[in-house]
């Protein structure tokens, strides 16, 4: 029986490691899958403007007939990247997950009725200070996800998230 | 150490390797429940409130596995449903209606999808019903009709095209922070009217 306590040890400890490793490393897998399908649709550092949601989409499971969606692939390897989410009366939010699938800062018409204007950073220290107006956010990884949902309320409404759309931002700081 | 000995303990290994990652999977994908029936409202599931700002490994494993890129407690809650307040699964060969009321958020959605998951194939343009376009009685209650055919109703969700079943989802925006912090808001009740050929019970 002595003989097998070493290999049986040893099993047991494996067992854990890799479970604490598969469990932990979930989060980034799927995070992953969706900033490779981003990039394919939008690119990195631009927005992905989703269309209108109707019968006929067969993108997403369980799609939000109500909302807008637009999304962007950020890379802060090669410095910030200007987030910018042009304001509306009715409910928009931007929502930023890192890697990990965390969403570490979100805003909406509530909190920022001035619409959201920031520099995008890997750590604090930055080396350039941005514009005046323009806030510093910290994120946990390079790379990740900005989200806005709009709130589409009718066909007028759309019209405004087009408009309104064209002024929103997600670009390399040069 | 014999060539056994050393075959045996690579396979321990392989072995330790293989049952950590298999359990892992089948906690995340199958164990892990981070759904539960909303007390009162029987037919309603909601994601459970962790209580902590920290969620432990599995719930943030399960949600990335399952609900990617959703919005904060404080931003949006959800809540599901399959079934009417009998427990029955919801049939797009029965009507059902649902009586509700203004919810405890800034703005609501009720969304039926197909059995795929996706919005009915249809030209209904009745797959939604939210707080901005519910026609509501003078006492702030409302009724919304679900079945095939519009039947007359104001409030209407189709069920045309969507399969043998359908699923409805309801999602509150901006909700109170009584309700973030778990108190039970009253939820629209789902009641099954009629059955194609046949009585509704």
């Amino acid at each position: 029986m002595k003989r097998y306590r070493g290999p049986l040890l040893l099993a047991l400890v494996l067992a854990v490691i890799a479970h604490v490793a598969v469990v932990k490393l979930e989060p980034y897998h799927f995070m992953r899958g969706a900033i490779n399908r981003n990039i394919l649709k939008g690119g990195i550092n631009s927005w992905f403007e989703a269309p209108r949601v109707t019968s006929a989409s067969r993108t997403v499971v369980h799609p939000s007939p109500e909302l807008a969606y637009s999304a962007c692939v950020y890379d802060l390897s090669k410095g910030p990247v200007h987030l910018r989410v042009e304001p509306m009366d009715e409910y928009w939010s931007l929502s930023l997950y890192a890697a990990d699938a965390e969403n570490f800062h979100a805003w909406n018409y509530r909190t920022s009725p001035q619409g959201v204007d920031i520099w995008l950073v890997k750590s604090q220290a930055v080396e350039r200070q941005p514009p005046p107006g323009v806030a510093v956010v910290s994120s946990p990884s390079n790379r990740g996800l900005a989200f806005i949902r709009r709130h589409v309320v009718d066909d007028a409404s759309w019209g405004l998230i087009t408009q309104a759309r064209k002024l929103d931002r997600c670009e390399a700081v040069p | 150490m014999s060539r056994a000995r050393i075959s045996f303990w690579f396979l321990s290994a392989l072995a330790g390797i293989a049952v950590g990652v298999g359990t892992a999977l089948l906690a995340t994908s199958t164990l892990v429940d981070p759904m539960q029936t909303v007390p009162g409202h029987p037919e309603w599931r909601t994601k459970r409130a962790s209580g902590t700002d920290q969620p432990s490994m599995y719930v943030r494993a399960f949600a990335a596995r399952y609900g990617l890129m959703g919005l904060s407690r404080s931003e949006a809650i959800y809540y599901h449903t399959i079934a009417d307040r009998q427990g029955r699964t919801l049939s797009s060969s029965c009507d059902y209606e649902i009586t509700g009321q203004g919810l405890p958020a800034q703005w609501w959605s009720l969304t039926l999808y197909a059995n795929d998951g996706f919005l009915s194939r249809n030209t209904d343009d009745a797959n939604h019903v939210g707080s901005v376009n519910v026609s509501a009685k003078p006492d702030g209650t409302w009724d919304i009709h679900v079945g095939a055919t519009r039947n007359g109703a104001v409030n209407w969700l189709s069920t045309r095209n969507s399969g043998a079943n359908f699923v409805l989802t309801l999602r509150t925006y901006l909700p109170t922070q009584a309700v973030i912090d778990g108190e039970v808001p009253n939820l629209p009740e789902i009641q099954r009217t009629s059955c194609q050929g046949g009585r509704a019970s």
